[in-house]
């Protein structure tokens, strides 16, 4: 019996670390989409708002920013330029194409200083599985 | 009790055959009369004192003690000896089995040969893996919007995978309906690559590359045209060209999806992945981001024009 025992509890090792290895190989690809960019507000007041945005490997090929604004604020001119300033609606939007690796940084002034939170909508394909991933950010 | 005795009834007891047939003679008692005693044989008797059967039941021992006229640990055999006696005949139905020994070299090649085994099959499974996601020696596969406009252009792309480390050469046979017109093809191709509404490309790859052209059709709603297409490596690879081969006409821009009057961020994020590889043909791509920033269009027929609501 003794030696039934200890032949179980060796193929028992055996078979964990078979099945640890398995799952290491085939999880390779599965980390989270949102993982690929992150961002955050480095200024939310005043009337500057300065976004960041960190983009991983492997980045998406285009990158769709909106920014939104409560109701009232009003924008006066976007770094980069944006493709559609709508003070209307307090939406900002902008495109990146061709993006890579590394950070970018949105500045939006405003005519008076911000009433309210912002908060900005990312938008893109994972280029791992096509998927269409959307990012909220929030001071 | 001592350690070569058992406890229970029908325990086994080890007997020293030696001191039974000695203390037997001092008796002048005759093997025959230890047998009746006992209510064995004098073949039995004979077997314990010539240590044949060196266990025997603790009823008999007791027996064998009382006719003896002795206590049933004078008839034992001592610890000591026990090792060193050894019966060498097969083992008789009253005595105790051997005990199994404990062999670590067997225990720990059986370990080994398991292990080898695992690794075996863990291998066997990750080459199939590797060889099952490769890609094959080439492959084609046409990507083609769901509807269009009337007469408004719209583009087609041909991927095409394949050998990932040689440069292949292609060629693509593609066959567009009677009332389709091509408005440019990429690569570009000559005057004799394109007639009968047939385009024929032949091109170098190497692991992947893409066709593509610009076409409009013209026709009612609701009416699908087919689009159909062979790749070939070499005489004898040729093969219909996979994906999509049917394009309905409609209302609604061909970047516009889902068909809601809207090129949403999804729908303008698919038509930069899929087309903005292909540089030298004109997607119109202006005209789409000014659908996507507005807040809705609609197709007028009679004026051959979008209206873009901001």
């Amino acid at each position: 019996m003794s030696k039934f025992t200890s032949l179980y509890s060796h193929n028992k090792i055996l078979a964990c670390v078979f099945v640890f290895a398995i799952i290491l190989v085939c999880d390779s690809e599965t980390t989270n989409a949102a993982n690929l960019i992150s961002g955050k507000y480095l200024s939310a007041d005043g009337t500057t708002l300065i976004l960041s945005l960190s983009i991983q490997n492997p980045s998406p090929a285009n990158l769709i920013v909106e920014q939104s604004l409560p109701q009232g604020n009003k924008v006066t001119t976007t770094s980069p330029q944006a493709k559609k300033i709508d003070n209307s609606r307090c939406k900002v939007k902008w495109l990146f194409r061709n993006i890579r690796i590394g950070n970018i940084t949105l500045t939006t002034k405003l005519k008076a200083p911000l009433t309210g939170n912002p908060s900005a909508m990312v938008r893109y394909r994972d280029p791992r599985n096509g998927s269409f991933t959307e990012l909220r950010i929030s001071p | 009790m001592t350690d070569n005795s058992f406890a229970g009834p029908m325990s086994m007891i080890k007997i020293n055959g030696s001191k039974i047939k000695l203390l037997r003679e001092q008796q002048g008692l005759t093997q025959l009369y230890l047998a009746t005693a006992v209510e064995v044989t004098t073949d039995t008797i004979s077997r314990w004192e010539n240590r044949r059967y060196p266990s025997i039941k603790r009823d008999n021992g007791l027996k064998l003690a009382e006719a003896l006229n002795v206590q049933l640990e004078d008839l034992l055999e001592e610890t000591s000896e026990n090792t060193a006696k050894t019966p060498h005949s097969g083992i008789p139905p009253n005595v105790t089995p051997p005990e199994i020994i404990h062999s670590k070299f067997t225990q720990k090649r059986l370990f080994f040969i398991v292990l080898g085994t695992i690794v075996c099959i863990a291998m066997t499974f990750i080459w199939i893996f590797v060889h099952s996601s490769q890609p094959l020696l080439f492959s084609a596969k046409r990507i083609l919007p769901a509807h269009c406009i009337d007469g408004q252009p719209f583009p087609v792309l041909i991927e095409v995978t394949g050998a990932p480390d040689v440069a292949t050469a292609i060629i693509i046979k593609e066959s567009l309906p009677m009332n389709g017109t091509i408005h440019t093809t990429s690569p570009k191709v000559t005057t004799g690559g394109l007639r009968n509404n047939q385009i024929r490309w032949l091109k170098k790859i190497t692991r992947a590359g893409f066709f593509a052209y610009v076409v409009s059709v013209s026709g009612k709603d609701a009416v699908d045209f087919s689009f159909t297409g062979t790749a070939a490596i070499s005489h004898d690879s040729e093969s219909s060209i996979d994906g999509k081969n049917t394009i309905a006409v409609g209302q609604h821009h061909w970047a516009d999806s889902n068909k809601d009057n809207i090129i949403s961020d999804d729908e303008i994020l698919a038509v930069y992945d899929l087309y903005s590889e292909i540089t030298d043909i004109n997607l119109n791509i202006d005209l789409i981001e000014e659908i996507w920033l507005g807040s809705e269009y609609s197709w007028d027929s009679a004026r051959a024009t979008y209206k873009i609501i901001d």
